[in-house]
This record gives C-alpha cells, sequence and structure tokens, in this order.
C-alpha cells in the first residue's frame, strides 16, 4: 500500500503531458490462495463444496483498466499496460497514470477486507434449551447465554473459535486433544512365520472449524460453515487373546456435526445449530453461536469524473453458492448397501451456478440495455468482485438488480425438529389428529407437547439449525462406536494369522434440507432426516486365529419431505415404530421450517 | 414440454409506454426441480436378504414429463398471460440458476407474480401418505368385512377399533411421506442385526484358518413410494413398493469343519407387495393383506394406506372476458408404469430342480400411457369445432393447461375423468386350502361353478371341514403386472465348497435360504364389459420344508437339507368380477396321513 501511495505521490508532481511507466505490485488482488479444508473430526472429514473462485489475473487487471481509464488514449503512441504474474507494468501520462494507480489502490482496499468469524459452542440445560431458537439471537438471548454460560447448572462454554481470512477464502482453526492408542492390527505372514503388527492410532477430540465467508451485497457475511465437536465418551479395551495379539482399545466418541451456508448479519450472533448433547450433558443441548464481522481500512475512493464513477459489488455468493453437504449414513455396522439417508440424496440444482460471463450478459440484456452500448459503461467480474463503470444512475440500476439476485429468503431458514415417542396406545389415541389432512397446525404441536408434560409421552431429540436457501444443509450428532466387526485371514505355507477389522457404528440423529422458498409464502425444506440407536455390542467368541468379534444391534429410521409446506407451522414429516412388543412406541417426527428475518 | 405451444394472443394490450419498466426475480427451482429419482438409482434399503445392490427406484421411463423443464416455465406463462405485450421490445426474460429474471413494465411484473403463485400453489400441491402395517388376529378382518380396496366409513371405524385393540391386533410399522404429484419419496423403519451367517477359508500349505461372515439381518419396513394425481376428488394412483419383515426364530448350527465355529441362522416373516393402484383421497384403503402356513405369528398381515391431497390451486383469470387457466391433474392417462413381477419362493435358485415361479409374466407388455399430443387430441373432442383452437390447451409437466371459458373447462375436465377412470382399480384375493381327499372328491365335480368354489372357500375360510393355507389379496391397477407374498425365510447351509492345499483343506459353508409361504403374480385387464376381467395369474405355495442336518461324516464339514413341498400354477383365462376360479390343484399326502386337495382360488374385484 506504502508503495502505491507513494507512487500516487510521485505521479503527482510528474509533468502531466509527459509519458510515465510504473510497475505496479497488484498482488492485494491477485494473489489470495483458496485455502484448504482443515483436519478431520466428526462423523466425516471436512469438503470443499463451494465453487472455488479464481483471484483476478494481472491479465484480466490491465484489461479492465484499459477498457476504463481513458480507452482511447491507449492506442497513443507510448501508452501500455501489460500484466505479468502479479504485476502491471504502466506506461501513461501521468493524469492517466494517476488514474490508474487510484483504481488499484481502491481495489486493492477491496480485496484485503479481512472476514473475522467467531464460533462458540456451549452446552445448554433443557430449560435454556426451550429458550432458544437457530436463527438471529435478539441482543438479551446473546447476552442470558453468555451470562447463563456462568453457571455451571444452566450452560457452559466448551469451545470457543476464531479464524481471520479475506472473502471467498476457505480457513480452519482446530483446538485437539489428541492420544494414542492400538486400534488394529495388522497381519504380516511368510512362509513359516506370522507376526501381528500393533497399528497405533491417532484419536482427537475437541473442537474443528472449517469456514469460508463471502462479503454479501449488504455488507452482512455469507458462510459455508463446517463445525465438529468430538468428545471421548470411553475407550474399552477389547481383550484378545494372545495369539490374537492382545487387547485392542475400541473408543466412543461424542460428536457433533454442522455443515451449512449461514447468513450471519453485522454485528449479531446467530445460533447455527442446537443439536443434543452427548454422554458429558445427558438431556442437554449444544448450541453453536457464529458471528461474523468485516474488517476494513479506509476506501480510497476511485478515479471517478463527473459523468462516470466506479463501483465494486461482493458477487461471491452469487458465483460460488450453492454448497451440497453431505451428512452421516447413520446406523448398525456398514455393510453392502446403504438406505437412503443424509449421506446418499442429490439435491437438484447443485449445479445451478452463476457463471461470471452469465452476470456481465445478464447486466447488458436487463439493466439499461441502452447505457452499456451508448455511455461506454463497462463491466467485469475480478475475482469474488463486479466491479462496474457508468453513469451513476446505471451503477444505482445495477445495485438494484444485484440486490434482487439474491434469491428470496436470502437471511436463511430455520428447521426444527422434534422427535417424541409416544407408546402405540396414546399414539393411537391422537392418529386422528396427526394424520389429520393438512395437519399443519400449532395444536398438533401442543397435543404432542402436552403428551410429553403428562408422561404419556418423552421428547427424544429437540434439534435444529439453519441453512441458506438453496444449499444442502445437514445437522448430525451422535455417538460414533468403532466395533471389531470380524477378521481377515492371511494365510502362507506353515502359518497363518489373522487381521482385526474395526468400523465405526454411528447413530443419533441427523437431517439434512435444502431449504427453498415458493413465491407465495411457503417452504420447500428438500427434507431427509434419519435417527438411529445401537445397543452396546456383544462379544461373540472367535474360533482358532480368528479372535472373539462384535455383533450389534440397533434401529433406524429414515424419513422424506419432498413437498412444500407453510413457513412456520410445525408439521408430522415422519413415523417409525421403535422398540418391540409391550414395549413398542411409536416415534413422531415433527419439523417446523420458518423463514428468517434479514437484520 | 415439447408440445408446449406457445400460445401468442396478437392482440395483446400494447405496453403502455409512459410506464415504468422494472426487473424482477421469479425463482423457478421449485416448479422444475425433478426430485431424487430421476434418471437416477438410488440405494433403497430393501429389505429382503440381498448381496450389496443398488436397486432402482420407481423408474419411470416418461418420469420427465412430470417435471418442467426451466426452459418450459416461460411458455407456460405466456400461455396463462396471453395480453402482455410479450413480442415488444421492452420485454425480456433471462434464465440462470433456477432463477427466471424478467424485465417488463411495472404491471406486467405484477401479473407474472400473480401467476407464478399460482403455479407453486397447483404444482406445489402436497401429497401425504400415511401407512400402518396391522398384525390382525385370525379372522378379524374377514368378521368385519373388510376386503382389500378402498374402506366404507363403517367398516374403516370398526377397522381403526381392532387395530386399536391390543387383543384383536398389533401395529407393525407405522410410515409417513410426504411429497408432491409424480416426485418419489421414501420412509423406513428397521431393526438390524449382525450375525456370523457363515465362513470362509484361506488355505496354504500345511496352514488354513476359517474366516468368518459376519452378515446384517435386517426387520422392520421399508416403503418407496411416488403419487400421481388424477385431479379434484378423483383417486390418486400410487406406485409402491413396500417390504415388511418381522423377526422370527433363531438357531445355531455346528458344521464341525475343523476350525469352523457355530454358523448363527436367524429367521424372519416377509410380506411384499410391488404395484401401481388407486387409493381415494381422505379415505382409509387396505392395500394388502396376505398371511401363509409357515410364518411365524398368527393372523392376517395388513397395509393399511391413507392419502391426504392438498387443496387444488382453483382457476387463474386469464385472457380476456371470463376465460381462465385451469391446470389440470393428467398423471394417471400420462404415466407409464413398470411392471413388477414378484419373485420366487423355494429353495435356492441354484438347487432349484423345475417350476419358474411366479416370474414368467412377460414384460414386454406393459401398459403405456398416452402421449401429451394424443392426450391433448382426446381431451378436446367434446367441445364443437369452432372451440377446438388447439393452443388453448397445452399438455406438460404431466398436466392439461387449459384455458378457457367456465363451461369449456368444466368439459375438458369431464373429459380428463373419463380417460383417467380408464385405469380402473382392481383387487386380486388368492387363496390356498386344503381339503381333504375325501371333502374333495365329493366337491369336485361342481366346483367350476362360481357359487360353488365360493362356498369351497367360505368353508375353508370358516374351517368347516377345511382350512385355508394360505391367503394373500392386494390391489393393483388395470393393465399393471404386481405382484404379492406372505413368506417365511430361513437361512441354511446348503453345501460344502471344499478347498484343498497341499496338506490342509476346508469346507466352505455355502449359505442359501429356503423361502417358504405363498406369493403370486397378476395382471388384470378391463375392457368394454366393466364386469369381466382377462387376468393372467401365476401362483406358487411352498410349504413343508424342514431343515435337517446331514449327519454323514465329512472332514469338510456338515451340511443342511431342506425337502419343501411346491405348487405352482397360473392362468391366463376370463373371469366374472366377484367369482372364485378355481387356478389349480394338487392332491398329495396330507402331514397326519391320507391325502389333501390343496386348491387354489382366485377373484378380481373391483376396489373402489
Amino acid at each position: 500500500m506504502k508503495r502505491v501511495l507513494a507512487l500516487v505521490l510521485a505521479a503527482a508532481v510528474s509533468a502531466a503531458a509527459q509519458p510515465a511507466a510504473s510497475d505496479i505490485d497488484v498482488s492485494g488482488i491477485c494473489g489470495h490462495t483458496q485455502g484448504r479444508p482443515g483436519p478431520t473430526l466428526g462423523f466425516k472429514p471436512p469438503t470443499a463444496r463451494s465453487a472455488d473462485l479464481e483471484p483476478p489475473s494481472a491479465d484480466g487487471l490491465a484489461n479492465f483498466i484499459r477498457t476504463t481509464i481513458d480507452p482511447t488514449s491507449w492506442d497513443a503512441d507510448g501508452a501500455a499496460i501489460l500484466g505479468i504474474e502479479r504485476r502491471l507494468e504502466v506506461t501513461q501520462s501521468a493524469e492517466n497514470l494517476k488514474r490508474v494507480l487510484a483504481l488499484v489502490a481502491f481495489l486493492e482496499a477491496r480485496f484485503e477486507r479481512t472476514v473475522v468469524v467467531d464460533a462458540d459452542v456451549y452446552a445448554v440445560s433443557p430449560s435454556l434449551a426451550g429458550e432458544l431458537s437457530p436463527g438471529i439471537l435478539t441482543a438479551e438471548a446473546a447476552r442470558s447465554l453468555d451470562d447463563a454460560a456462568a453457571d455451571p447448572k444452566t450452560a457452559a462454554l466448551l469451545h470457543s473459535l476464531r479464524i481471520s481470512l479475506r472473502s471467498s477464502q476457505r480457513g480452519h482453526q482446530s483446538a485437539l486433544k489428541s492420544r494414542t492408542m492400538v486400534q488394529d492390527r495388522a497381519a504380516l505372514v511368510a512362509p513359516g512365520a506370522a507376526i501381528l503388527d500393533p497399528r497405533q492410532g491417532r484419536l482427537e477430540e475437541g473442537a474443528s472449524l472449517d469456514v469460508r465467508p463471502w462479503i454479501g451485497l449488504d455488507g452482512s457475511v455469507v458462510a459455508e460453515i463446517q463445525l465438529a465437536v468430538a468428545k471421548m465418551r470411553s475407550v474399552e479395551s477389547f481383550e484378545l487373546p494372545a495369539e490374537s495379539g492382545g487387547p485392542l482399545a475400541l473408543p466412543v466418541q461424542d460428536i457433533l456435526d454442522v455443515r451449512t451456508v449461514a447468513y450471519l448479519p453485522a454485528g449479531s450472533r446467530v445460533l447455527v445449530a442446537l443439536m443434543p448433547a452427548g454422554a458429558d450433558h445427558p438431556g442437554w443441548s449444544l448450541a453453536v453461536v457464529v458471528q461474523a464481522r468485516v474488517e476494513a481500512g479506509k476506501s480510497p475512493a476511485p478515479p471517478d469524473t463527473a459523468a462516470m464513477n466506479f463501483r465494486a459489488f461482493d458477487i461471491g455468493t452469487l458465483l460460488a453458492l450453492p454448497v451440497e453437504f453431505a451428512g452421516p449414513r447413520l446406523g448398525a455396522a456398514e455393510i453392502g448397501w446403504a438406505p437412503v439417508n443424509t449421506s446418499e440424496i442429490e439435491m437438484p440444482g447443485a449445479d445451478a451456478r452463476t457463471n461470471p460471463e452469465t452476470l456481465v450478459q445478464l447486466l447488458h440484456n436487463l439493466v439499461s440495455p441502452e447505457s452499456w452500448q451508448n455511455d461506454g459503461a463497462v463491466a467485469d467480474c475480478l475475482g469474488d468482485q463486479l466491479v462496474v463503470y457508468g453513469p451513476p444512475a446505471l451503477l444505482d440500476a445495477v445495485a438494484t438488480y444485484l440486490a434482487t439476485l439474491e434469491r428470496p429468503g436470502a437471511a436463511g431458514i430455520a428447521v426444527d425438529n422434534w422427535a417424541i415417542a409416544l407408546p402405540t396406545a396414546e399414539w393411537a389415541a391422537r392418529r386422528d389428529l396427526l394424520q389429520r389432512p393438512g395437519g399443519f397446525t400449532d395444536e398438533l404441536f401442543g397435543e404432542l407437547m402436552s403428551a410429553v408434560q403428562a408422561g404419556h409421552g418423552r421428547l427424544v431429540a429437540t434439534s435444529g439449525a439453519v441453512g441458506r436457501p438453496c444449499n444442502r444443509n445437514v445437522v448430525s450428532s451422535g455417538t460414533r462406536r468403532r466395533v471389531l466387526h470380524r477378521w481377515i485371514a492371511e494365510v502362507a505355507p506353515g502359518s497363518s494369522a489373522a487381521t482385526p477389522v474395526i468400523e465405526p457404528a454411528d447413530d443419533g440423529f441427523s437431517f439434512a434440507f435444502d431449504p427453498s422458498p415458493t413465491s407465495n409464502g411457503a417452504l420447500s425444506p428438500g427434507l431427509q432426516g434419519q435417527w438411529a440407536r445401537i445397543g452396546e455390542p456383544k462379544r461373540l467368541e472367535g474360533v482358532g486365529k480368528c479372535g472373539p468379534l462384535q455383533v450389534v444391534e440397533g434401529e433406524e429410521s429414515t424419513f422424506e419431505v419432498m413437498a412444500s409446506v407453510p413457513a412456520g407451522r410445525p408439521f408430522l414429516a415422519g413415523t417409525a415404530v421403535i422398540g418391540e412388543g409391550e414395549k413398542a412406541e411409536v416415534m413422531v417426527f415433527l419439523v417446523r421450517a420458518r423463514p428468517l428475518a434479514s437484520k | 414440454m415439447r408440445t408446449a405451444i406457445l400460445f401468442l394472443l396478437a392482440a395483446g394490450a400494447a405496453m403502455a409506454q409512459d410506464e415504468e419498466i422494472g426487473t424482477r426475480m421469479f425463482d423457478v427451482r421449485f416448479l422444475t426441480a425433478p426430485g431424487t429419482e430421476v434418471g437416477e438409482e438410488v440405494l433403497v434399503p430393501p429389505v429382503d436378504w440381498s448381496e450389496p445392490m443398488a436397486v432402482p427406484v420407481l423408474t419411470d421411463p416418461n418420469m420427465e414429463r412430470f417435471v418442467l423443464s426451466p426452459e418450459g416455465v416461460w411458455p407456460l406463462l405466456r400461455h396463462a398471460l396471453p395480453s402482455i405485450g410479450w413480442d415488444n421490445p421492452g420485454v425480456s426474460e433471462e434464465y440462470s440458476s433456477g432463477v427466471l429474471t424478467v424485465r417488463a413494465p411495472a404491471s406486467s411484473l405484477d401479473r407474472m407474480g400473480a401467476a407464478f403463485d399460482f403455479l407453486n400453489r397447483t404444482l406445489g400441491r402436497r401429497v401425504t401418505i400415511d401407512v400402518e402395517v396391522v398384525r390382525f388376529q385370525p379372522g378379524v378382518l374377514e368378521s368385519l368385512g373388510a376386503g382389500a380396496g378402498t374402506l366404507g366409513a363403517d367398516v374403516e371405524g370398526k377397522v381403526r377399533e381392532a387395530e386399536a385393540d391390543g387383543k384383536r391386533s398389533s401395529v407393525i410399522a407405522v410410515l409417513r411421506a410426504v411429497t408432491t404429484d409424480g416426485r418419489c419419496a421414501t420412509a423406513s423403519s428397521t431393526h438390524d442385526r449382525t450375525f456370523v451367517m457363515g465362513y470362509s477359508a484361506m488355505l496354504a500349505a500345511k496352514s488354513a484358518i476359517m474366516e468368518p461372515h459376519v452378515r446384517r439381518h435386517r426387520v422392520g419396513a421399508v416403503m418407496e413410494i411416488r403419487p400421481v394425481l388424477a385431479g379434484d376428488g378423483e383417486p390418486a394412483v400410487l406406485d409402491i413398493r413396500l417390504a415388511v419383515a418381522q423377526p422370527g426364530p433363531e438357531s445355531e448350527f455346528e458344521g464341525g469343519a475343523p476350525g469352523e465355529g457355530r454358523v448363527q441362522q436367524p429367521t424372519r416373516s416377509m410380506w411384499a407387495w410391488e404395484a401401481a393402484t388407486r387409493v381415494q383421497p381422505g379415505r382409509t384403503s387396505i392395500l394388502f393383506a396376505g398371511s401363509a402356513d409357515g410364518i411365524a405369528g398368527d393372523g392376517e398381515v395388513a397395509v393399511l394406506v391413507r392419502v391426504s391431497v392438498g387443496e387444488a390451486g382453483g382457476d387463474f383469470p386469464s385472457g380476456p372476458e371470463d376465460r381462465s387457466l385451469r391446470v389440470i391433474d393428467a398423471g394417471p392417462a400420462l404415466a407409464r408404469f413398470v411392471n413388477r413381477p414378484g419373485e420366487e419362493l423355494g429353495l435356492p435358485p441354484e438347487e432349484h430342480s423345475g417350476g419358474g415361479g411366479a416370474v414368467t409374466i412377460p414384460d414386454d407388455e406393459a401398459e403405456s400411457g398416452m402421449d401429451d399430443e394424443e392426450l391433448g387430441r382426446r381431451l378436446l373432442e367434446p367441445l364443437a369445432d369452432d372451440e377446438k383452437v388447439v393452443h388453448e390447451l397445452v399438455v406438460a409437466g404431466g398436466k392439461a393447461w387449459m384455458r378457457g371459458t367456465p363451461a369449456q373447462l368444466e368439459v375438458v375436465s369431464q373429459r380428463m375423468r373419463e380417460i383417467s377412470s380408464n385405469r380402473r382399480a382392481l383387487a386380486v384375493d388368492a387363496v390356498v386350502a386344503v381339503i381333504p381327499e375325501t371333502e374333495w372328491l365329493k366337491r369336485k365335480a361342481g366346483i367350476r361353478e362360481a357359487s360353488a368354489a365360493a362356498d369351497c372357500v367360505s368353508r375353508a375360510v370358516r374351517g368347516e371341514g377345511s382350512r385355508v393355507a394360505a391367503r394373500v389379496r392386494a390391489c393393483g391397477i388395470s393393465g399393471q403386472v404386481f405382484h404379492a407374498a406372505a413368506y417365511d425365510e430361513r437361512p441354511f447351509v446348503v453345501s460344502r465348497n471344499v478347498e484343498i492345499a497341499d496338506e490342509k483343506s476346508a469346507g466352505i459353508p455355502v449359505v442359501g435360504f429356503l423361502r417358504q409361504g405363498f406369493s403370486w403374480t397378476a395382471r388384470v385387464r378391463t375392457g368394454a364389459d366393466p364386469a369381466r376381467a382377462s387376468v393372467l395369474f401365476e401362483g406358487e405355495q411352498v410349504w413343508g420344508g424342514v431343515i435337517t442336518a446331514i449327519e454323514e461324516s465329512s472332514p469338510a464339514g456338515r451340511a443342511q437339507s431342506a425337502s419343501p413341498r411346491t405348487f405352482e400354477s397360473s392362468s391366463s383365462t376370463t373371469v366374472a368380477l366377484g367369482a372364485w376360479t378355481v387356478a389349480g390343484v394338487d392332491l398329495g399326502e396330507a402331514p397326519g396321513g391320507g391325502r389333501e386337495a390343496r386348491v387354489l382360488f382366485f377373484r378380481v374385484t373391483e376396489a373402489r
């Protein structure tokens, strides 16, 4: 920046008519890297789902300058501009060079803005969880959450993470505690010899945040968030006979996994997800609160003229979204096929991103078409910036148009879930209410909650999350067990050994939603939910060198909502029978989708 | 969308020159989202024993006809709003990323907004399907007069009472799917356990090791469903696959092979039904009920279905005078449903010595739906010649988009109802009755008479001198192949594959499944005579198989044997609706001595 300012000063004192040359470092505009996903924690590793936006090339920047700063002058003798790697070589009159430097400084300030993302994970008591709803927290709610965290009976702040990065960059931060343990063995056999090679595995617990933010048109931040929290519940020592290599460590972890695209207005704290907590806080919930702010220095003025101005617009969300996250596949040990679940469904239109050329073409066709033809107006996409040069009225029209490109409900949609188990007789007594056509009523919700309070049912899980329309968001919480599922035998002449196969068995609750508002106020949540419960694995004695293994037993259910539903009204999204015989219950999954208001 | 003829009303009002031009976005993603199944194979949780496999969903080769393409929305908007000056240079549209951006005078944009509201209401009608799987005690459904099909209000009340009475029934599964016209949805509720169900061997010179095979055993219920609406108050068509499994006894088998442990052998009872059928929205239907000898637990497992359909979008004022746009559900006329033959029961295929099972009805005669042009032509037939302005009607996205006067709309709607009703809902009720030989000999001669056949079935149902060995009834639509089955599934060690290496050998147990019960596949066509139906019917009953260990001593270990009896029969005939028909007879030894006749009856009834 200092160098640019120095050049500006130098240019100002030179004779205006004399061609001047300058070598401008534009790495502040062209040099930002995209970043990579962080470490694995949670049900799945973080993934880079949104489209990477290439930073502007120096050549592209040179071309934009050539078409906007006194375009006809570049044909004059001696005037030239060349973009090489992250530099511009410019030869122009002193006056025009001054304008070039001013434009570069203006753009540099746009690209050097920093987004600071803070994520806090709280454990909250049931009573406090009942007062919280995913979405923008009121100042009072945010304050009461922090106040409650001072009292361990009501809440606890478990993790606090911060990332600073530029718009469109991906970054991660994690706070992990690692331990190694013998989690596996590999059999090595050769004629007359066999040996079991113990393998140390690393197991991590803590929190990991993977973020990719974009600055929105209104100055707010939209962020692709992948947050995982893992807590070790226990490490079982699974005894194996000496010929199978001795004991193995089989850890059990409680996991929260949030993958969503959230709207984070400046100055607000957003409750991104509220999910059941693990064994450390039985019956409690985990609340993930995220806030973001944009840090920017004073923006230098662009080289406007009376008739023609420059303006830059943040369009990262238009170009990089939507994203489609995949959830875990919950249920008993993975063998062969998997049912329809949050890891399988493909989001319709996942590849329907706007490309920069299309966006510029839309502007030319739809926004004051005559101005582009007659006034010499120019629009170009430089990375996640749309830079427009034109009359002030045209710039206002472009701003208005871009605002309409933000889909309805851009502030996000919250989805709340309640899983309630009713004894079959209690369910049968309420069946007509539950199955009533168009049964989107608060009466339904009230009746079920009353049943819970009266002891006629039990609230199995409460959960909720926010997501931006037209992206596939997934939130999951549950338990990951590692199970000695089977053995793989290895033989060689005169020797044999067997390798234990350790596989994860995940249970809990997971839901994926792909909210899409319709023009008449309804919401299409595009919802898939899955619930799974896995019992304690049972030991089954082995034979010979294939030692003991574990058999697992579990229940699971899945449901889908592929229709639009009224906003803000709870509805029955799915049902399942769980348990057997006299202990059988009907689990009802209530869902409510509601639009969030922009701040 | 090929037939989405652009309707351009040249006399449309000219754009007011002094009106401000605006730009507005219309998110059409919801209108055009294909759902999860188009062109895809997704993995569904089949309840049947399977190797890792991808099961195709309810594939309709013409499924894309039920989904508007993004490019198809604009012509429909022009169709809905003919009075906008679409060809005026100031009006333009662009489509990108699921969003239609329109530049037009502000008043026109307002009217487009209203049209999109209408489209959202109309195309987004919600369909909720509640499915309950209930095991009723023997005779309960019969005593209530509840057969396959839509239940009358009085019978429905009694069935619901019986369902709530734990002494007369128990609820096995409750599933719900929420979707829209033409879109597939799935739901499942299952219980899994892993078992060591076999072993494999690894051999090398002087070395052998047996490796346990762990497999998942799944019970519960899995449903995959696609509703196709047929207009207000008219029965909807459900394309459905449903499988239900309940756990049976578990046992262990010790094969005695060196290094091999016990083989776990869990069993389960299965009920499966795959069909396209019609149901009356808002009413409860029994779409399947089945029982068979050998299935663990008493009684008949029935599938109760209730479909709720959201309110229709109504008519949209469109064009001059009193013309309106009405969107009429055309799915049943356009859809081509996939034929669904049943699976073979009995021994594992490699051991099966004969018979084709209930799978031989050819698939090449699948009932095709009409194409868009043909439907458009037939819908306009009742109108007077001067009213048949072809471009007033567009068939697109599984709907007929008709613009006209109230009288014209009613005529076309009525015509659609007539066309859709050609696919009648029918129920096939198949019974295997076991009749002592002496009784059979007395009845045999007169059994060709419908009344005698009905009496025979009735006596068996009441247990008067004979009994019902299996009964499976299910619904489908005219012209479609569908199947239903109730059976028991038991794993056993069918044989051993011996492997040797130098001084070592091993016998690897080959595990197969014995499926015993009753399965049928049928295709019923009704023609000009509404009281008669042409029927292709194939039924198979497998029973009496006991699994025993083969005592022969072998270093490779022992296997197990099974000796089920199989009775297969196929018929191609024309029957009167409601009349019992004898499809086949098997005269054989009775378990307690003597002989008995096993008679397979079926009848076709209207499933209103």
